[in-house]
């Protein structure tokens, strides 16, 4: 009796644990017609930019606001953080802002879906565009136009970076989910020397193309004296293929979270890759089974390299070796240019009250605003969100640093009180500066990621696999279409 | 003066006195060796040989095992040493990474980096009284509990136990799903509503207590560690129980006095493992400590050598130190307490 008992209750226990497995059926569409006013069924209208889907308080309660910021920054990023918190509070005195940073991108995101059942959400953070994408599955993001058009605290939204504004705004209905904050792009880094030794000069204020790569291939690639190993590393595979993948027009995923990478155009990059991987053209740090290219740049095996503006310190090689030159990447040709552009944004969580909002949403403007976008990038090596940040004073000073370096006059300038209050001797910053030039040239052709979270997959799951099938191309294990099919087999 | 000088010769002296020690026994370990190999006379002399040499041989065996197995686990916290003291540019240049730092070269100014980069001490406050709370209370639940189900007697009580284990079938991290979600219900998250919300603080966020309470709560009852102490219970014979109530001592006094102490070793390994539990704790308080000050020691190990943003890699020699430092405490206390612990596993079978 007491076996069978027993026996009844693991059963009944395995029936309910294995119901706990089973998926939840997909929300039902709402009907427009009927619910007009429902935020799905909403769609941004240039005429009238304000939805009015958030309630914009018209003046700033009296009483005392807290705001919870979640981040990941640590140590000096975080440092500079809270003196812009102390500098806004002292702005808004009745305003607290309690940052707390919450380990890495990945802790943040998962701590806050599980906040987001429990209703514990911050007031504010900072997400990457496929974290808002999920965190819209919840409707737990608000989106900011009432906020960026309001005629007492609003923006002026064209300051930013265009391509910024988009990654922004492709979300449901064209509405501005999140705010740019810390953007950051590729440049590539050569070693100037060799190529000064070989009567070469690489422009810095344009990018090469992969002609004038095939063009130094004879002189550049080889075993002798003034040559490298391999002409150029890449130190992010997946940058590589995705960003070659729309200099080349082809397919690789969409908004709707399709993977496109059936292509034409993508196989026939896919194969010119290959075949510049096998001439020793293009090298991925795997040639050296490292993570990155830069150790070996500085040893001298590749004479270019392709990397995170964010990385620029660990290209530069011990003084006395060589000299370094920053360009912006190289690019297939002139119609379908394009450079990554990477780092999260701010978003506003839907969970707080219209005061809250209001102080989270004035904080965002504060740390956006064109001085903290352009001291917060000479100071992280992030770029300025704000077309005025790149044409302030200070960060158009902190660019000339590169020209002045170059021209030999650097030592005789003397740099403005404000920028030596910030970096302290700015001639030290000469290759900050070239990466925020190479950087700049860039600005007019920033590409994004679409970002989507589905059941199958989510846009970083499609960017993990497009590194993936990039280093099996490399590596010779895989042909281009056993590769691309293996990248559409994961991802449905 | 003198003293020293006394001092000295009688360090020389002891020192003369081991060396000659060591060369006498390493004489008869080479004439033992040899006696091995030399053939003797008779056949008693054969037989005590040869039964020797296989004596020699088998434990020569057992001690290469043993030395294998041990290098396989050293090698890694080896290495985190040795990680520890290198320069940064060096572990990215070197391939294969060297196994050896020169004195000279041994770069102890990581520690101090990493000590700079994140508040140790706070951290390591936060987790010697949260380890020391959950631990409290993981032992009286954990006593108690063992006690009926081990040696009282009452309706439904395997069942019970039946349903308990079978909460052990369920994967850990599906329950801080629930956790956080009474954590959060009973107003310890700092938010409105709840029965500790009282405790905020004045503007609203978390306060010191309500951060430990959160911490501590889900760690105070553990249906391993019941199911482990159970069996243990349940090998003290039936017979010291009837004697004992036959004295007519309480249930409570008998578990006092008779099952705890017996059941000792095992009650040891318990806290210990859940010691080892909280501190190395990570996903729990990085969701309930709201503050970076409230959390525990593992997530301060993070924020030692976080690096974010695309493009900055992480310095592996400071990210060593802070874990060398923070292995340290449970390194300290395991070398303690090692005699307990190996009992405990070693009689149970079963690992934490």
């Amino acid at each position: 009796m007491k076996k069978l008992l027993s026996l009844t209750l693991l059963l009944v226990s395995v029936v309910v644990l294995a119901g706990c497995a089973t998926k939840t059926a997909p929300e039902e569409e709402i009907d427009c017609e009927l619910y007009p006013n429902a935020i799905q069924c909403k769609v941004a209208d240039p005429d009238n930019p304000q939805p009015g889907i958030v309630e914009v308080l018209d003046t700033l309660p009296a009483e005392d606001i807290t705001i919870d910021f979640w981040h990941v920054y640590g140590q000096e990023k975080e440092a500079l953080l809270l003196d812009y918190i102390t500098e806004f509070e002292a702005l808004y005195p009745n305003i607290t802002v309690n940052a707390t940073s919450q380990g890495g991108y990945d802790d943040l995101r998962n701590k806050t879906i599980l906040a987001m059942s429990a209703g514990t959400t911050p007031t504010m953070l900072v997400a990457y565009p496929d974290h808002i994408a999920g965190y819209l599955e919840g409707d737990a993001v608000i989106p900011l136009d009432d906020f960026i058009y309001d005629d007492v605290w609003g923006i002026d939204i064209t300051d930013f970076i265009d391509s910024y504004i988009e990654e922004n705004r492709q979300y449901q209905g064209g509405f501005m989910y999140s705010v740019p904050y810390s953007k950051s792009t590729e440049m590539m880094v050569f070693n100037k020397t060799i190529f000064e030794a070989n009567g070469i000069t690489i422009p810095m204020d344009a990018p090469l193309s992969f002609t004038d790569l095939e063009g130094f291939m004879s002189t550049m690639v080889g075993t002798g004296a003034d040559q490298c190993e391999y002409l150029i590393n890449y130190d992010s595979s997946a940058n590589l293929f995705i960003n070659s993948v729309r200099q080349w027009d082809g397919g690789y995923t969409n908004s709707a979270g399709e993977i496109l990478v059936d292509d034409e155009n993508t196989v026939a990059m896919l194969t010119y890759l290959k075949s510049k991987f096998e001439n020793k053209m293009i090298a991925l740090p795997l040639a050296w089974d490292q993570q990155y290219g830069s150790t070996n740049f500085k040893a001298g095996d590749s004479c270019m390299t392709v990397g995170s503006t964010a990385g620029i310190s660990y290209n530069i090689p011990d003084v006395g070796t060589f000299e370094i030159g920053i360009a912006p990447v190289p690019q297939w040709d002139e119609d379908h240019m394009s450079a990554v552009q990477q780092g999260p944004n701010v978003g506003i969580m839907e969970n707080s009250t219209p005061a809250e909002q209001l102080a989270a949403w004035l904080f965002i403007k504060y740390i956006t605003g064109t001085e903290q976008t352009a001291k917060w990038s000479m100071l992280t090596g992030y770029l300025p969100v704000r077309i005025s940040g790149y044409e302030s004073v200070a960060y158009q000073e902190f660019l000339s640093i590169a020209g002045m370096d170059a021209a030999g006059t650097l030592d005789d300038y003397v740099f403005s009180q404000d920028l030596q209050d910030l970096l302290g001797n700015p001639a030290d910053y000469v290759y900050e500066s070239m990466t925020a030039n190479a950087a700049a040239v860039q600005v007019d052709y920033y590409e994004y990621d679409f970002a989507f979270s589905m059941v199958h997959a989510s846009s970083s799951d499609a960017r993990l696999q497009a590194g993936i099938i990039t280093e099996a191309v490399y590596g010779g294990t895989v042909t281009v279409q056993e590769a691309l099919q293996s990248m559409l087999d994961d991802l449905s | 003066m003198e003293d020293k000088n006394t001092f000295i010769d009688k360090v020389k002296d002891s020192m003369s006195k081991f060396t000659e020690k060591v060369k006498v026994s390493a004489k008869e370990f080479w004439s033992n060796l040899k006696s091995l190999f030399v053939k003797g006379d008779g056949e008693k002399e054969q037989k005590r040989l040869s039964e020797k040499r296989r004596r020699v041989i088998r434990k020569a065996g057992i001690y290469t095992f043993l030395l294998v197995f041990a290098i396989i686990i050293i090698i890694p916290f080896y290495f985190m040493l040795i990680t520890s003291l290198k320069d940064v540019d060096k572990i990215y240049e070197e391939i294969p990474p060297s196994l050896w730092v020169k004195f000279k070269d041994m770069m102890f100014i990581n520690y101090k980096a990493s000590l700079e980069n994140f508040d140790y001490f706070v951290y390591m406050k936060n987790t010697i009284v949260v380890a020391f709370f959950a631990t409290m209370g993981v032992l009286v639940t954990t006593i108690l509990a063992s006690f009926a189900f081990a040696r009282l007697n009452f309706k439904g009580r395997d069942l019970l136990f039946l349903g308990f284990l079978m909460t052990m079938m369920i994967p850990g991290e599906m329950f801080v799903i629930t956790n956080y979600l009474t954590v959060s219900d009973l107003g310890l998250l700092g938010k409105e509503g709840g029965l500790f919300s009282g405790l905020v603080l004045a503007d609203g966020s978390q306060s010191a207590l309500q951060a430990n309470i959160a911490l501590i709560t889900p760690f105070m009852t553990s249906v391993f560690y019941i199911f482990f102490l159970r069996q243990a219970f349940k090998q003290i014979p039936d017979e010291l129980y009837l004697a004992a109530k036959v004295d007519g001592t309480s249930d409570f006094k008998y578990l006092r006095r008779i099952m705890v102490p017996i059941a000792a070793p095992t009650i040891i390994t318990i806290t210990i493992l859940n010691m080892m539990g909280t501190w190395s704790a990570f996903i729990w308080p990085n969701l309930v400590a709201d503050d970076e000050k409230y959390r525990l020691i593992t997530n301060g190990l993070r924020k030692a050598f976080s690096v974010v943003g695309t493009g900055e890699r992480p310095a592996f020699n400071l990210q060593m130190a802070a874990a060398m430092l923070v292995t340290l405490p449970l390194l300290v206390v395991f070398f303690l307490l090692k005699k307990y612990i190996m009992r405990g596993v070693s009689r149970s079978g079963i690992k934490g």
